[in-house]
């Protein structure tokens, strides 16, 4: 295999900006000790990968903590509420105990639950772009080497996929949707399992939701099958799948890290909007977004448990994002914002 | 160009009956029983199966989607099994083309539930469409001639933190706060133009089109700032400044041009697939629009709407996907339209 990460870029010694003088050794460095450098440069990108690495070990820690019993987000708490069920006390209910308050109505822990619901809300992020991912890149490296009517077709199929509103089919193929996975797949749903939820909102976030990837990775396809490795592993006899899978397929890691990286906000949004319209996973399992919908009712009496969530969606969408940027800068200079 | 604008318009059919064959497969072709959404609770198994015919479940779903093909082309009545209408034909009702189908659960056709909902939503749609783009264009300019200074990173960053906290959250804070706690401006209740007056109709438009518009600006301005930040270093910029034009010509007039067909796309695709936004806007502010209707008809599981309503979305972005198209060559003489 034969990838191009591995050309020596030598610094210029008359112009080039790494400032190595004549007669100083020349550094040589790959293009991604450059990438790296250039990330490593960007401020925000850094601080933003800081906080998007703090939000990943928040999600992978809180069932390990919850199952110990550090954090517990489903004992009622009632004692700690005044007679119109907001939590007794300023700003929510803060205390020691209790560091993000208590919910109104019930009085679990809110950190508890927020953190337990960073974890959920990320995983339905995850799978769904990793979902995504998949079909994304397969149908673009498939689309953009095959070219001719192989193209043609799944270039209308994105034009058909793009034409249904995501939002709009969550919410509608949810009533069908959901007795078909538990009726017909056997997911075992009651009693409360967020389970066939997890699974309903994951499959239409990641059924929807590949398009720009696919487009984007035919795009950089189109480039790549023209190369002399690809061209060289034809001669050579090499198979289709091959071909695709092993030499393609290496180099496009820049393009699908950036598009992933791009599609987790976006899916952490799209999860908070579907708990706002009742067809993400339900409590009592919590998810930022369906912490977030509860607070609503409260939003006039008790300010604190509507801007936990919110803020906590908002940051991780912020970071997600910038990270994206920064990503995308680094690794492909030209882009230029 | 006539040749291009036909094939686009055939291509669009095709996609539209492969739009509602997907559709159909994906309500109807599981092994889920629709008529059992459709007859509503406590329903006999007698009641169900009439159900089933009269919206013609009973059929395979390549036969259903045929029939509503027709309906879509020639409209069609209901209840679609002949017995049915024999034996009661004061009680059918002819659903006209083009016929979205027929609600079982409030005995209508969906056009009618449609046609009540739509002026709201494309109210709502139109005032939104005017501030976003207003305000992306407006601040993204503003960003790009202070490129890298502290306004252009406030703007940048504050309508990124702006669209990354959830629409429906900063709806009801603007609900809650700025329209009942501070008063700022009265609660927001749709009112036709035909009953209050323009004022009226904008005035209450003002909170859920703000939240819809606050959706999409990020996007805008970030679009228009790279745009025009990619023509003020062309050479024609800097010909126009050396001849003394003023700034503002030189952003407005002559800048700005080269944003204008990617704002032209993106404003079409966008206006388009709007309605996703607006199921959120509407149920916050309680605006019984076509996004209330998706709402509405999910909670009762009303899949004859549901089916209406995405067909309908799918067709909307469909034709203005031909219709950008068609404007792009239109104005940017530079595309091929071979």
């Amino acid at each position: 295999m034969t990838t191009p990460g591995t050309q020596v870029e030598l610094a210029n010694p008359h112009t080039g900006e790494e400032g190595a003088t004549v007669g100083k050794e020349v550094v040589s460095k790959s293009p991604m000790r450059l990438a790296m450098e250039r990330f490593r440069k960007d401020t925000l990108s850094m601080i933003s990968l800081v906080v998007v690495v703090v939000y990943i070990i928040a999600a992978a820690s809180a069932p390990i903590l919850v199952a110990v019993g550090v954090l517990d987000p489903f004992t009622y708490n009632q004692d700690l509420l005044n007679e119109y069920g907001v939590a007794a006390g300023p700003y929510g209910g803060i205390s020691a105990e209790h560091p993000f308050g208590v919910e109104p109505r019930a009085g679990r822990d809110s950190l508890a639950r927020v953190w337990y619901g960073i974890s959920f809300s990320l995983s339905i992020a995850l799978v769904a772009a990793l979902i995504a991912i998949v079909i994304g890149v397969v149908l673009g490296i498939v689309s953009g080497a095959s070219g001719g009517w192989v193209d043609a077709i799944i270039g209308r199929i994105i034009d058909l996929t793009l034409a249904f509103p995501q939002t709009l089919m969550l919410l509608a193929l949810s009533s069908v949707a959901l007795a078909f996975i538990i009726e017909v797949l056997h997911v075992p749903g009651s009693e409360g399992s967020p389970l066939p939820r997890f699974i309903y909102v994951v499959g239409v976030l990641g059924l929807f939701g590949w398009t720009t990837t696919a487009r984007l990775v035919r795009g950089q396809v189109l480039t790549l099958r023209e190369r002399e490795f690809v061209h060289a592993a034809n001669l050579v006899g090499a198979s289709r799948m091959r071909v695709y899978f092993k030499e393609i397929l290496p180099n496009l890691w820049a393009p699908i890290l950036v598009s992933f990286t791009l599609m987790m906000p976006a899916f952490v949004s799209a999860e908070a909007a579907m708990a706002y319209l009742n067809v993400s996973v339900a409590p009592p399992t919590p998810t930022l977004g369906n912490v977030l919908t509860d607070s609503l009712s409260f939003v006039s009496s008790n300010l604190t448990y509507f801007i936990i969530p919110a803020v906590l969606i908002a940051l991780v969408v912020v970071c997600f994002n910038l990270l994206g940027d920064g990503l995308r800068d680094a690794l492909d200079p030209k882009s230029g914002r | 160009m006539w040749a291009y604008v036909v094939r686009r318009c055939l291509v669009g059919v095709a996609l539209i009956m492969a739009l509602t064959l997907i559709t159909f497969a994906l309500f109807f072709a599981s092994p889920v029983d629709p008529a059992r959404f459709a007859c509503g609770k406590n329903c006999s198994a007698e009641q169900r199966d009439v159900t089933r015919a009269a919206l013609g479940y009973d059929k395979p779903f390549v036969v259903q989607w045929a029939g509503y093909l027709k309906g879509l082309a020639v409209g069609r009545d209901f209840p679609l099994d002949a017995e049915q209408r024999a034996a009661a034909p004061d009680q059918v009702t002819h659903c006209a083309a083009p016929c979205l189908g027929y609600s079982h659960l409030d005995s209508k056709t969906v056009n009618e539930m449609v046609a009540d909902a739509l002026p709201i939503t494309a109210s709502l749609a139109i005032v939104a469409l005017v501030m976003w783009l207003i305000g992306g264009v407006l601040f993204g300019i503003l960003a790009a001639i202070h490129q890298g200074s502290l306004i252009d990173r406030g703007v940048v960053g504050g309508t990124l933190v702006i669209y990354a906290f959830p629409s429906f959250a900063i709806a009801v804070f603007l609900l809650q706060y700025v329209a009942v706690k501070w008063g700022i401006v009265p609660l927001p209740r749709y009112t036709e133009i035909a009953d209050g007056g323009l004022w009226a109709w904008f005035s209450n438009l003002l909170l859920p089109a703000l939240t819809l518009a606050l959706l999409y600006l990020a996007g805008y301005v970030r679009m228009t700032r790279a745009f025009v930040l990619e023509s003020l270093s062309e050479d024609y910029i800097r010909t126009a400044k050396a001849k003394g034009l003023k700034s503002r010509t030189v952003v407005f007039k002559h800048a700005l041009r080269a944003a204008l067909t990617p704002l032209v796309t993106m404003t079409g695709l966008d206006f388009a697939s709007l309605l996703g936004g607006a199921i959120i806007t509407e149920r916050v502010f309680t605006y019984h629009g076509l996004g209330m209707l998706t709402v509405d008809a999910n909670n009762s599981s009303d899949l004859a709407v549901l089916v209406g309503i995405v067909l309908l979305a799918g067709m909307i972005v469909i034709i203005a996907n031909i219709v950008v198209d068609v404007l792009y060559a239109y104005i940017d003489p530079r595309v091929k339209v071979a």
